[in-house]
């Protein structure tokens, strides 16, 4: 069993996400900790607790960062992607309990210091609650396991601009902040999550099932694709980001990566929020991410479908 | 009817940028309608010099112009650089009075839709040209840039090559003004390598130039270009050989952006390569590869066509 904290702005996918490493026997979910992102820190984690409800789990949600580090919210309010609730407008489950009341910076110091190089972080939304962790306390940089972080993209365009993909937009200090703490991280970026898609016909199959789980997932699911299906014409299907994180941890073998210099644009005028892989032949500094640069798809996605709904 | 490739070279003083103006200056491929310099690895003062001695030994019987070009970028700090460290008798001729922008704005007035400007240093000059004469960009016939990074990764950063990192702003006007550019960016210019015997050709026994490209030849570390060849670093030669033949290299239409701010950022080719989303109109070809069945036959045949018609 794998000790994880998932750090979600829940989101869609971060749902999928959620339900895969819940389900998961690998992973033994710690707790949840939410941050702003697709949707407010608040919405998260009412979303979070919404989906844990379907999955009837009682694993405890820690809510964190409202915002970026430093500067002003960037991005806005993704309700074509995520619908007006996060949830493609099915949040509507009347919720049985709250939040804990201990922020989600604490809860992640005080797990990974409780159980020295066990504990792995699964962060989907922003860094910022990780980037809060490692500033009040520095040293579990070398106490976690790992950081397995779903943002970026070296080889491939962005999504949010040409060249920035969203999680990183969002607060791309704090994504720099992990980058620079020497904390053991893999990025699963664009470059290996684009190539994830969640299939439409499989919400069919999820449909027939016809559990309060599999049909609430497909309805979201389906909510998402049609935004896919708007904003990548062609395209047959939605992509599994924040679930490929999860994958990574519980079979590292999904994909490959490569140990790379990785540092977040700061300060671009076009490229803001760009993650600059040091791609050349001789860098100027040691490699401080392992990068996804390919993905074993079908395998993943066929281990995703049996044991998430 | 003359067929040779009219062509204006903008450099500073660095090896390349020697090979550059031989090749420029000995291949009757060519006519050399002038020579810019502009700082980088030199002062433009330096650059201008070496250019007039080069031109001067390659083509004593011509009369090509030399202007001394921008010491600085537009808005940037430069720091004074080391000087080239090449042993050059003094020239004899003096740089025009024109500035460099002048100069270029002057030649393409005059020879309309006629010349291809090579640029093998940061954009400054260029940049100030199309300030004085915005119209420029209509005459020109290609604007041939050796610099950039388009898919290959930088050089001074991950992501930016030098000549546009050196005078960000410069770059994103040009690349913004409408003149048509050919980008050769570190995607091809690392993998252009000129054999020695190949450059010898370009000399004949008790040339003046001789000791010179012995010189280079001589300090230069050979490296593995594209195929099998190896030898002198020649990417600003790819950059002239280019304007003779655009079939030396593979290239692709793109919108191309600089970006001017940011630490690692700043200079970056950036291109929106989102699929679906890709913009249509372009203001830039850029090679992505050497086409390596033709690069070789053609530096032999720009070479060997200069040894027989040695100087013009």
């Amino acid at each position: 069993m794998n000790p994880t904290i998932l750090d979600v702005d829940t989101g869609i996918d971060d749902a999928l996400a959620i339900a895969y490493a819940v389900r998961s026997p690998a992973l033994e979910v710690l707790g949840i900790t939410t941050c702003f992102g697709n949707v407010s820190a608040e919405e998260a984690s009412c979303n979070t607790l919404t989906v844990l409800d379907y999955l009837e789990s009682d694993i405890p949600v820690y809510q964190g960062a409202g915002e970026p580090l430093f500067r002003k919210y960037l991005g806005e309010k993704a309700v074509a992607i995520h619908g007006e609730d996060g949830l493609g407008n099915r949040a509507d489950r009347i919720l049985k309990r709250g939040i804990e009341k201990q922020h989600a910076v604490d809860f992640m110091i005080e797990q990974i210091k409780r159980r020295p190089g066990e504990v792995t972080l699964v962060c989907v939304g922003t860094m910022t609650n990780l980037a809060l962790a490692l500033m009040k306390a520095p040293e579990i940089a070398g106490l976690m396991k790992r950081a397995v972080i779903m943002g970026g993209a070296v080889t491939v365009p962005g999504n949010v601009t040409p060249w920035a993909e969203a999680n990183i937009h969002n607060d791309p200090e704090a994504a720099e902040w992990l980058f620079r703490s020497s904390a053991p991280v893999t990025m699963v970026g664009l470059d290996v999550t684009m190539q994830t898609l969640l299939p439409e016909e499989e919400l069919d199959r999820w449909r027939r099932k016809n559990t309060p789980l599999a049909s609430f997932m497909a309805d979201i699911s389906e909510f998402y694709i049609q935004c896919y299906k708007r904003n990548y014409p062609g395209i047959r299907g939605c992509g599994l980001h924040d679930p490929l994180a999860v994958g990574a941890v519980i079979d590292p073998t999904f994909v490959t990566t490569v140990p790379m210099h990785v540092q977040v644009d700061l300060e671009g005028s076009l490229s803001l929020a760009r993650t600059i892989g040091d791609r050349r032949e001789q860098p100027d500094r040691r490699p401080n991410a392992d990068v996804c640069l390919t993905v074993d798809a079908d395998r993943f996605l066929a281990h995703f479908l049996e044991n998430t709904v | 009817m003359d067929d040779t490739t009219r062509i204006m070279l903008d450099l500073n003083a660095g090896p390349e940028n020697a090979l550059a103006v031989l090749l420029a200056a000995r291949s009757p491929r060519f006519t050399l309608e002038g020579i810019t310099s502009v700082f980088g690895t030199s002062g433009a003062e330096e650059g201008a010099r070496n250019a007039l001695l080069l031109a001067e030994l390659a083509a004593p019987d011509r009369d090509i112009p030399v202007a001394i070009g921008a010491a600085a970028p537009l808005l940037r700090e430069c720091k004074p650089a080391g000087a080239g460290g090449w042993a050059l008798p003094e020239p004899k001729r003096k740089p025009v009075p024109a500035s460099a922008a002048e100069l270029i704005v002057e030649r393409l007035n005059r020879h309309r839709g006629r010349i291809t400007l090579i640029c093998c240093g940061p954009l400054t000059n260029v940049a100030l040209a199309l300030v004085q004469d915005p119209g420029i960009a209509d005459k020109a016939k290609r604007l041939v840039i050796a610099g950039g990074a388009l898919k290959a990764p930088g050089d001074v950063t991950p992501v930016s090559e030098r000549n546009l990192w050196s005078d960000p702003e410069a770059a994103f006007r040009v690349f913004r003004s409408g003149i048509p550019i050919t980008l050769l960016g570190l995607d091809v210019t690392r993998e252009a390598a000129l054999p020695p015997e190949l450059l010898r050709s370009l000399v004949k026994e008790s040339d003046a130039v001789a000791d010179f490209l012995e010189q280079i030849i001589r300090t230069r570390t050979s490296i593995r270009g594209t195929g099998t060849s190896s030898g002198i670093p020649a990417g600003d030669a790819l950059a002239v050989a280019v304007a003779a033949d655009p079939g030396l290299v593979e290239t692709e239409g793109f919108s191309v952006m600089i970006e001017i701010k940011g630490t690692v950022s700043r200079g970056a080719t950036l291109v929106d390569l989102r699929k679906g989303l890709r913009p249509t109109v372009h203001n830039c070809d850029s090679a992505l590869k050497v086409n390596n069945g033709r690069l070789a036959a053609g530096w032999t045949e720009l070479m060997s066509r200069a040894a027989k018609g040695g100087a013009r």
